[in-house]
């Protein structure tokens, strides 16, 4: 008997003991860092790592194997549970981008994230970050250790029509009114004002939507856990957010108005009697790429720009654009640190931000200060436009912006949607956006559903 | 009096027999009808409450249409459900008797113990083997084969307990008579066991089968290639909307089970008599 | 070679198959899931993952459903099952094509049946159009303890049937005799269940008992179905606590959590084996 329950001990061991095996012996030299990736978000960031991967190969210190490489995926759902799975079993990709849609609040939690601070100190690789953006670089610490690195940012912007305004500012309370003040806060509650007024007609956005998750953001706590959905001004600012989406419901379904949407955008932009457009990634810096010139005095005349949309008057939020994670479980900690600085230098900053390239994330800042100033003065000094007109950017409109930009203190983890949005109270916004629910039960299931999210 | 209360019992009996019937025909009249019929039939919004509407307004075929011919990945996933699935039943019911015959009629020592940690080890809900199932198929280099799901398929505690508790019932006198002609344990359990538990072994391959066809998280996580991607993945993936698509589906992807059923209805009925019916 | 050494190899043998895939699929996987919920990241921390999960409110909320759930739902199960089968088989015959309806249930797929479900018990569903047209206010199954209740009334209905054919199966195999003089002695109908039937079919009970407690545990796919992985506070089962943790790719909490799950599975294990040992004793 005895004999015969060693034997079985003895198996157990050998057969684990095989099992893990294979793990130890993998010869890593050669291997590229990885990035998961679906085929539609590739073209996203595509750009980066191909500027990156040249520069590995002209580099002679680095090479191919420093290069990054992209597993590709069909889509969302597949490269989730994959990623998820093989991360957990210790394995997953190098590095993952805040642009993907992932539980990043959660994943802190659960220790999947490498302290950056303490990769960099392990690899002996040093990142001056006085020469960064350091407001901006902490909003991705996280109780005291950085696992959320970001790269590029964006300040919050809505632009807006003096003449629509005009029209709105006689017909709302005087406390309420906007002054024409460029660089003046606009917050949510100030949206059920602007509304008022509202044809469907005069919007051509289609961002509510974004609204909403943002509402969503500034409405909680991730760090502490805490939810702030309870509240009266929570439930005013939805119902003006819902209000918006069914304009954008009914542009959506009129066809006359989405052919003048796709076909001229700009000039839509500059006479369309209200926007919330630069709300969203598309700002200023970006319409200066196209011809954007051509229009710019009708602009200059007729728009205001203000900061916003925030939960309170005195916030200066932006967002992340783009920011890496490190995966713990990587054992390419010196390429990744290389990866790093380089995406923090001048050089790669410059590049990605550099507007004559189609880069996606072409509009937003750097966080390298030098960069950043270049970038500034870059999108100031005078333009091509076409025949020979040459517009120079120095403009209230402009330095407006450029004020709003330098006063971000802080950047939220995301802008619009992310993993907590589409899969956790994606189909409860769908249903309260379209009547299905109503506000009282929309709150009542939003608050439970994330307050079980941020706890579990 | 007698007669009413039996008129009573039979009345009972079909109100009994409708409401666990009842979802089946409901799906089949929604595979009937057509696509707008059912939207508005789930469309709750209207604040007006829902009958039951059991006669359609039209009667289309548009959604088998759809599936058989429209959309034909259905049918190609149909082929990866089938080769997912038979090892597996087969497997599992091939293991499952082996193991319980030795449950139930040897003695050894541990027995009971170790039937504990079987049923403990295999009633363990799916998630918390799933991540550790990942770094052992990994290492045995077995994962994007349909190796990856039959294999783990293949152990089941359902099996083992449902076909200790058959054999259970087959008296010892009968397995001591055989031992006594001198037939080895194996003849033992090929010529007397097995023919007596043909009710148990059908009714393990039937539940055993749908639980297979249903698999949705292994096939997902072990295969990379999409190509490999049984039936069950293509029916949750259809999303909400499609109702007609869900409900042709879904009587297509009762079929088999059904087939199944049909074949072994009569011993499915009474798994532990059959030595009676003998 | 005496008898009971051969009975024990010809054991081992015919365990082996079964053994080895428990071993690879099971045993290791549960080593490695044991050690994971020991850690955090990278540095070990003992125990603290589970002295965290107690005083997490998910956690517990999703505990205390789950034990409701299973004390509630499995005596139900039994209980109606067993009425059913008592039902049956008061018919001297009976056509078969009764007593194979109630399998029906576990052969349709989930996701068809959902919308089925949807159509009764939203709330614009068949019976709250019922119930308000009764006068009485009308009830948000999908939004209160109600929940609960629905999803006890599916899992009953679900497995029921098969239930029903092994108590069948088990009536049937008491003796005619046992009855018929316990009827001479003048034990009426009640009685003759009670003292006759239920005892002769103890090991069938415990039995049904483990089914019950095998499908109970995949309860979870209607719940995920009906509700999504965020279902209200009622029916937040420790399933979905463990899916979310598997999504949210902690699983240091997801494998003590796990860990804590199977100790609750043994505890009721071992309470039924108990019991049934000592059934085999009297006998």
């Amino acid at each position: 008997m005895k004999r015969i329950l060693s034997a079985i001990i003895i198996l157990t061991i050998l057969l684990t003991a095989a099992v893990f095996g294979g793990c130890s012996k993998e010869d890593l030299s050669d291997k590229q860092l990885t990035v998961y990736c679906t085929k539609d978000g590739k073209t996203e960031y595509e750009q980066l790592f191909k500027y990156y991967n040249n520069y590995c190969t002209a580099n002679a210190d680095f090479g191919r194997q420093y290069q990054i490489s992209f597993v590709e995926f069909e889509n969302e759902e597949e490269l989730y549970k994959k990623m998820t799975t093989e991360t957990m079993a210790g394995g997953g990709p190098d590095i993952f981008l805040t642009a993907q849609y992932l539980p990043f609040e959660k994943m802190i939690g659960a220790g999947a994230f490498m302290d950056i601070d303490e990769l960099l100190e392990r690899e002996n690789c040093k990142i001056d970050f006085s020469k960064l953006n350091e407001k901006v670089m902490d909003s991705g610490v996280w109780n005291g250790k950085r696992y959320i690195l970001p790269i590029v940012y964006s300040p919050r912007v809505m632009i807006t029509d003096r003449a629509y305004l005009n029209g709105l500012n006689m017909t709302i309370p005087e406390e309420r009114r906007f002054p024409y003040k460029n660089g003046y806060t606009v917050t949510y509650s100030d949206l059920k004002y602007m509304l008022k007024y509202a044809k469907s007609s005069q919007l051509f956005s289609y961002n509510s939507m974004q609204l909403m998750y943002n509402l969503l953001y500034d409405n909680m706590d991730m760090k502490e856990k805490k939810v702030y959905f309870d509240t009266d001004k929570f439930k005013e600012n939805l119902e003006t957010i819902k209000k918006l989406y069914k304009y954008e419901v009914k542009i959506e379904e009129n066809t006359e108005d989405q052919k003048d949407f796709f076909g001229d955008y700009y000039s839509l932009f500059a006479y369309a009697q209200y926007s919330f457009e630069n709300f969203m990634r598309n700002n200023l810096c970006g319409y200066t790429k196209n011809n954007f010139e051509y229009y710019s005095e009708k602009i200059e005349k007729s728009k205001v720009l203000y900061k916003g949309i925030s939960r309170e008057r005195n916030d200066n939020r932006g967002y992340i654009d783009l920011g890496i994670a490190v995966n713990k479980n990587t054992k390419q900690g010196k390429k990744i640190c290389e990866f790093i600085k380089f995406s923090l230098s001048n050089l790669g900053q410059s590049h990605m931000t550099s507007k004559y390239n189609s880069f996606a994330f072409g509009d937003s800042f750097p966080v390298n200060k030098e960069t950043f100033e270049k970038r500034l003065r870059n999108a100031k000094e005078f333009e091509f436009v076409g025949g020979d007109v040459f517009k120079n950017h120095n403009s209230e409109l402009f330095n407006t912006y450029e004020k709003i930009v330098r006063s971000v203190d802080d950047c939220s983890l995301y802008n619009g949607s992310s993993y907590y949005t589409t899969s956790i109270v994606g189909d409860l916004i769908e249903q309260y956006m379209s009547d299905k629910l109503p506000q009282n039960k929309f709150i009542r299931q939003l608050s439970s559903a994330t307050k079980f999210y941020l706890e579990e | 009096m007698k007669k009413v209360k039996t008129v009573f019992k039979y009345i009972f009996l079909i109100i009994l027999t409708l409401l666990f019937l009842f979802p089946l025909i409901y799906m089949l009249i929604g595979s009937l009808m057509p696509n707008e019929e059912i939207v508005s039939m789930l469309d709750f919004s209207k604040e007006t409450y829902k009958s039951i509407k059991l006669i359609p307004d039209a009667f289309t075929l548009d959604q088998f249409y759809q599936v058989f011919f429209r959309r034909a990945q259905y049918l190609l996933k149909f082929w990866n459900s089938v080769i997912i699935t038979f090892p597996t039943v087969i497997g599992q019911v091939v293991v499952s008797s082996l193991a319980a015959f030795a449950f139930a009629k040897l003695r050894f020592p541990f027995r009971d113990k170790l039937f504990f940690v079987y049923i403990v080890l295999l009633i363990l809900p799916l998630q918390v083997t799933l991540v550790p199932n990942y770094i052992v198929l990994d290492n045995l280099k077995l994962l994007n084969s349909f190796l990856s799901v039959i294999l783990p398929g293949t152990f089941s505690a359902f099996g083992i307990c449902l076909l200790r508790q058959c054999i259970k019932y087959i008296p010892d006198a009968s397995i001591e008579a055989a031992r006594i002609d001198g037939a080895s344990y194996f003849r033992i359990f090929t010529g007397i066991i097995l023919p007596q538990i043909r009710g148990g072994l059908i009714t393990l391959t039937l539940l055993c089968f749908i639980d297979s066809w249903n698999a949705v998280e292994q096939p997902l996580i072990y295969f990379s290639d999409r190509s490999m991607y049984p039936l069950s993945i293509g029916l949750a993936d259809i999303g909400n909307s499609d109702y007609g698509i869900i409900f042709a589906c879904g009587v297509m992807f009762m079929i088999p089970p059904l087939l199944i059923y049909l074949y072994g209805e009569r011993d499915i009925e009474s798994p532990f008599t059959t030595s009676d019916k003998l | 070679m005496t008898r009971k050494r051969r009975e024990c190899i010809a054991a081992a043998l015919f365990l082996i198959p079964s053994f080895a895939g428990i071993l690879v699929f099971y045993i290791i996987p549960y080593i490695i899931c044991f050690v994971q919920s020991l850690f955090i990241g990278d540095s070990f921390v003992g125990f603290s993952n589970y002295i965290s999960l107690f005083s997490n409110y998910t956690f517990t909320l999703a505990l205390k459903n789950t034990v409701i759930f299973t004390v509630t739902a499995i005596p139900l199960l039994m209980v109606v099952s067993f009425l059913i089968a008592l039902f049956l088989n008061s018919f001297k015959r009976l056509n078969s094509f009764f007593r194979s309806a109630f399998l029906i249930p576990v052969v349709i797929p989930v996701a068809s049946l959902i919308v089925v479900w949807q159509v009764f018990f939203e709330d614009y569903g068949a019976i709250n159009g019922f119930i308000t047209s009764l006068g009485l206010p009308k009830i948000e199954f999908f939004d209160s303890w109600f929940s609960m209740l629905m999803i006890i009334f599916i899992y009953v209905w679900k497995h029921c049937g098969f239930c029903v054919i092994l108590f069948t199966a088990g009536l049937a195999n008491i003796p005619e005799a046992y009855i018929e003089s316990a009827r001479l002695d003048g034990a009426g109908p009640l009685k003759i269940v009670t003292r006759i039937k239920i005892p002769n079919i103890t090991p069938t009970i415990f039995f049904v008992f483990l089914m019950a407690m095998i499908y109970s545990f995949k309860i979870y796919r209607e719940v995920f179905a009906l509700f999504g992985d965020y279902p209200n506070e009622h029916v937040y089962f420790l399933q979905n606590f463990v899916n979310n943790n598997y999504y949210n790719l902690n699983y240091p909490r997801l494998s003590a959590a796990s860990i804590i799950l199977s100790v609750f599975i043994v505890a009721v294990l071992f309470v039924f084996f108990m019991l049934e040992r000592k059934r085999n004793y009297l006998e």
